[in-house]
Formats: C-alpha cells, structure tokens, sequence
C-alpha cells in the first residue's frame, strides 16, 4: 500500500484507541516538560551564576579557602572568619598592575538584606554578565553619609522609593540583629534589576558603616550614639575590609599579582581568581545537577515504557485488523510500518504538547515567582543539545515500537487470514 | 505476468496438494486435483478441522503448499516472491471472511475503496470510485448505508465487504463462509446476490463453507476430508 494510504490508516486506527493513546502521550509529554524543564533551569542558573561577575580578576580577602571567599564577598553567604587590614586595601591600590579596586565591607543588614559597605568604585568598576556596570533605575550614587542605595530586589520586596527614610542593623540575623537606633539613612538611589546578589543588597559608604558602629565593641552596642551631625564631621577612616575586588591594568599579570598578594608580607591574604572558582563552585554542585537528570531520565524510562504498553495492549483486539489488511494485499512489512508511523506521530505530538506544556508552566512559574524566575525569557529557545535530546527519544521510541511491530508482524504471517481470536 | 484473456483460462489449478504444518509428520490438507474455469464457481465444503483455514491461506498466497501446486489465473503462486504474492492477492483476489470484515475505524466506503488503495491495478480498472462503490452495495442490495460501520447489522457487514471484495473486477473471490452469521433466508439471498455480482464482472467465486445446503448454487463443489482425525482445526 502507498506510504501516504498507511499514514492515513495508522493515523485513523490509532484516532480510533484515542482514549489511551491521549493518556500516554501526555504522560510522555509530561516527562519531555521535565526534561526540557531541567536542562534550561540549570543552563539559566549556570549562566545566572557565572554572569554575578565579569570583568574582576582578582577577589582579594584575609587568608582562607578560595570557595569560601568567593562565597561570602561575592554571594554574602556564611561569613568572613577575619577582616582584612584598611592599609592592606591602600598598598592593593599603590601596585602598579592594578587599575581599580572595589572595596566590600559586610556585617549589617536591613530586615535581611544585606548591606554592603563600598565607594563609589563600585558603580564605576563593578560589571556583571557581559560587561555590563550598574544602572540607576532611579536616584543615584551615595554621596552622604546618611546615603544608602537599594537593589532592585529590595525596593520591589518593601516598594522603597526614592526619599525613603531606613535604619541598619548589626548582623544578618533578622530576629537577632541589634537595630542602628537614631541613624536614619535615606535611599538615594535605585539600582536596575542586574540578576547578581547586588539585587537583594543596600550600599552605603564605608565611613557611614564605621560612623554608625562607634564606640561598639566586639559586637555589642555602645551607650555613646554619634549625632549625625558630628557623625559627618568626625566620620573616622574605616579600619577594616571585607574584602577587595581587584582590576588588572593587563589581565596576563593575574597570575604574577595573585602570587604576589598571597605572598603579602603585612597580613596573610588571599587572591582568587573568581571564574575559575565560580567554576569549580559550580563543580560542586554537580550531584545536584545530576540527580535532576536522574530523575528527568527515570520519568522518561517511566514514559517509554507506557508508550511500549500502550503499542502492545492492544495487539489481540488489533490481529483482525491486521488479517483484513493482509487479505487485501498488504505485505507483512505494511503492519511493520503501521506501528512505526503511529509511534512516530505518538512521539511528534508528545514532543510538541511537551514543548508547550514546558513554556505554559514556565510562565506560570515566572507569574508565580517573579524574582526567583524574572531573568529567564518567556520562550526560551531550545539548545541544539536538547533539540537533540528530543531526537534521541524519538528514535528510542521508534526502535521500542519495533517490538510490538515485529510481534504484529510475526503473528500475521502465522494468523494469515484467519486469526484465532 | 503474462496477459490474462477471461473464459479461455483457469482459474484455479491445484494439482497433487499437499500441506502439513512444521514438524507435523502427518498432511494436514491434501487435494489430488481440481481445476475450475474463470467465471466458474466453486464450493469447498468441509467440517471444521478438515483444513479450511489452511486451504484459504493457501489459496491466498498466505502459505505456500510443500508438495504439489496451486495455479490461480495460470500462476504458481510458489515461483512467486512474498511481495510478488502479496501484489498478486491485492491486484487478482477479492477476500470475505466469515464475519468482522471491516475496519470499524472506516466508514462503509471508505472499507470498499480500501481495495483500490491496496491495488493501483484495481484502481485503473474503476472511473469513479465511490460511484462504483455505491453501485456495488445496490447491486448487493444496500441502497443507503450508513457513515458509521460500527451501527451495520452483521448482513449489512457481510455486503460491505462483498463490495469490497468485488470493487477493481478482481479475477477471483475467495469467500470464507460469508454466511454463516447470516440467518437462512438472508443467506440465500446473499450467495444469489454475490453470484449476479460476481457474473457481471466475470469472477469466479471460491466459496468454503461448512453448509452444504449452499451446494446447490456452484456448478463444482469438493469436499475437503480430515487428513487427520487429531488435529484441532488449525
């Protein structure tokens, strides 16, 4: 028979067990969601996490492991267990392969954000993604002490604006931090959305962390409050950083000036190089990556197995169909191809409901969660690895419907014309 | 293929038949010798596990004969390759079984014009298809018919797949007991309506049938016997 004659049958007989071949395509195209789900999750988040810094060779911090550095001056997780010497960051800034610097100095919050004391470097130097630098959504760099600017995050979570009047408070533990009272900063400015930890955190200059935390001592507040106005007059040199984020004038010094600043002859310090440590931060994540695509594979495995039982059910009620095809000339090899077209079409179909149930849900989530999933696109393109990802379960599927094909097809050479039913 | 001139030729020739299955030391089928002309018809009767289904396969090209022959139109069906029999079936051979003849997911029409989209030979031989396909079902003696072959009653069935069977002007009609779920007089009306049919397209019609009280309407009849009293009717 024509090939276009048996996709016209195989199409109407399988439209004609559409109640199960329905179900089983949905729990294949379930599973294709999941799948496509996870590999743009983890490409997004990758992607997401690798773009928090661009264009920083060097983080530089007090002595520790480089992961750990990285996470907390970069990702303000966990703490640094020593602070760096304030004439540390001034010699960083006399070497001559060094063309800026950003200081960071952590501690405080505001109602669980974190607050970052820093210069005006930052909104000159910091870049992020592609070499992108800080944009002001509105307002702009801090110039008071009593200055703070907001992230993106934080003015959408608490909608500051613009004026508004804030308190900092020592720690990061919301219900155990101990409120700044009668330091009252005012938001001057908002940053744009940027998709890096600079989103959820404030910035204030480093004299206003060390005005406001005068006279304190080992982390307990002082009786002695500073007025503000002889806060601005008296505003001390700050004594400790963070740490530092370091440009090179020449980025094929990074290793010699690396070498150099963990060799620093005043304080033990500690260069890192943070794409390489993203990198291998990101390594460390890799179990959890690959339990996902375990779980994507089992659900597929899962899927595939359906649509093997869904091909091969119905081989009894089918053998009649199978006989009268014969019986009017068809070759043996036609009911082979009739399962492999119905396969194809059960795959083509669960494929694009699959695709499309992944942007649906997609969306919802990104209506649900907008700050979790505000960077992921609408309808992100599929990769060629997962375009090709779909391939490879459609010639799976294919060679699983070879099974019952060639079972319908052993059984007509046996049954001929005449099946025992 | 050589040219087919209809009157002149046989249409079937089985010649010192013989057919056991696999394994099976004892013949299943055996038929010394039997020739019918083209346009003459032919009733095999036999009870069941005589062979018939057998007998059908063979007839069909399904199976082939381990000794002796089966010539239909002049052709020995075993010098044939698989899809050379397959074509032939599809192009020479009209086949109704015993009953579920159609694909329930087709209409009514839809079963009948299933022969030409097998047989572009069959295709070749009819102007316009669904025209002849309704002719067919009134020749047959259902002047309307439903979209739905599901709601067709078993004798409504049993015409489709005459029409089926007959639309192309196929040479020879193999008939698997057509009628047995047909009530006497339906029955009767049935052959004499298939005959007038099958005469208007000069088909020689092979019917195999457990009732001989069907006899009376074939010119030949042969009476298949059980080779083997054990066997369990395959």
């Amino acid at each position: 028979m024509a090939f276009s004659s048996l996709i016209r049958l195989a199409l109407k007989s399988a439209w004609s067990r559409k109640a199960t071949l329905i179900l089983s395509l949905f729990s294949v195209a379930v599973s294709i969601a999941l799948l496509i789900g996870v590999d743009q999750l983890r490409n997004h988040t990758k992607a997401h996490f690798m773009n928090s810094l661009s264009g920083t060779d060097l983080i530089v911090g007090a002595r520790s492991g480089p992961v750990n550095l990285l996470l907390y001056s970069l990702f303000h997780l966990g703490e640094a267990t020593h602070n760096i010497d304030y004439q540390s960051y001034l010699s960083l800034q006399k070497m001559p392969q060094i063309d800026w610097t950003i200081p960071l100095s952590l501690g405080d919050s505001h109602r669980g954000f974190q607050v970052l004391g820093t210069n005006q470097d930052l909104y000159r130097h910091y870049r992020y993604a592609d070499k992108q630098a800080l944009q002001f959504a509105a307002g702009k760099p801090f110039n008071d002490l009593y200055d703070v600017v907001i992230g993106s995050e934080v003015a959408r979570r608490f909608h500051y604006s613009l004026g508004h009047k804030l308190t900092l408070a020592h720690g990061m533990n919301p219900q155990h931090a101990i409120e700044h009272k009668g330091q009252i900063f005012t938001v001057v400015g908002i940053l744009e959305p940027t998709g890096t930890p600079i989103d959820d955190s404030l910035q204030v200059s480093l004299k206003a962390l060390e005005a406001i935390h005068v006279g304190w001592h080992n982390g307990a507040p002082s009786g002695l409050t500073l007025t503000p106005e002889l806060a601005r007059k008296l505003a001390p040199q700050p004594q400790t950083l963070t740490a530092v984020l370091v440009g090179l004038k020449n980025p094929i010094m990074t290793f010699k000036v690396q070498r150099k600043i963990n060799q620093f002859a005043d304080e033990p310090l500690s260069a890192i190089l943070p794409g390489a440590t993203l990198a291998k931060f990101w390594k460390t994540l890799g179990m959890f990556e690959k339990s996902l695509w375990a779980i994507g594979a089992l659900v597929l495995a899962a899927a595939l197995l359906n649509i093997l039982m869904v091909l091969l059910a119905p081989l009894n009620e089918r053998r009649r169909e199978i006989a009268i095809l014969r019986a009017l000339g068809c070759h043996a090899g036609d009911v082979f191809k009739l399962f492999a077209i119905e396969t194809a079409a059960l795959m083509l179909s669960a494929s694009a409901v699959g695709i499309a149930l992944f942007y649906g849900l997609l969306n919802l989530a990104k209506y649900s969660f907008p700050q979790v999933l505000q960077f992921m696109p609408s309808l992100p393109l599929l990769t060629t690895q997962e375009l090709a990802g779909l391939g490879l379960l459609g010639i799976l599927a294919l060679a699983l419907s070879l099974i019952p094909a060639y079972i319908a097809y052993k059984r007509s050479l046996h049954d001929g014309l005449t099946p025992k039913l | 293929m050589m040219a087919l001139s209809p009157n002149v030729q046989s249409a079937l020739e089985i010649d010192r038949l013989q057919f056991s299955w696999p394994g099976s030391s004892k013949a299943l089928l055996q038929v010394p010798e039997l020739k019918i002309a083209q346009g003459e018809h032919l009733f095999i009767e036999g009870p069941s596990g005589s062979g018939k289904s057998t007998l059908l396969n063979l007839l069909s090209g399904i199976l082939l004969p381990q000794q002796g022959s089966i010539r239909l139109l002049g052709q020995d069906l075993a010098e044939m390759k698989n899809a050379q029999r397959d074509r032939f079936r599809a192009d020479h051979l009209g086949i109704i079984f015993q009953q579920f003849n159609l694909l329930t997911y087709l209409t009514p029409i839809e079963n009948i014009l299933l022969s030409l989209q097998a047989s572009p030979q069959k295709a070749a031989k009819v102007e316009n298809a669904s025209r002849e396909a309704q002719a067919l079902l009134a020749q047959l003696g259902l002047s309307s018919v439903q979209n739905n072959s599901h709601s067709l009653s078993v004798g409504q069935q049993q015409r489709v797949a005459a029409a089926r069977a007959l639309i192309g002007k196929p040479e020879i009609i193999l008939a698997d007991e057509p009628t047995s779920a047909l009530d006497s007089d339906h029955r009767h009306r049935f052959i004499e309506q298939l005959f007038q049919t099958a005469a208007s397209a000069n088909a020689s019609i092979i019917f195999v049938s457990h009732d001989h009280s069907l006899k009376s309407h074939f010119e030949h009849s042969f009476r298949l016997t059980p080779a083997a009293e054990e066997n369990d009717g395959i």
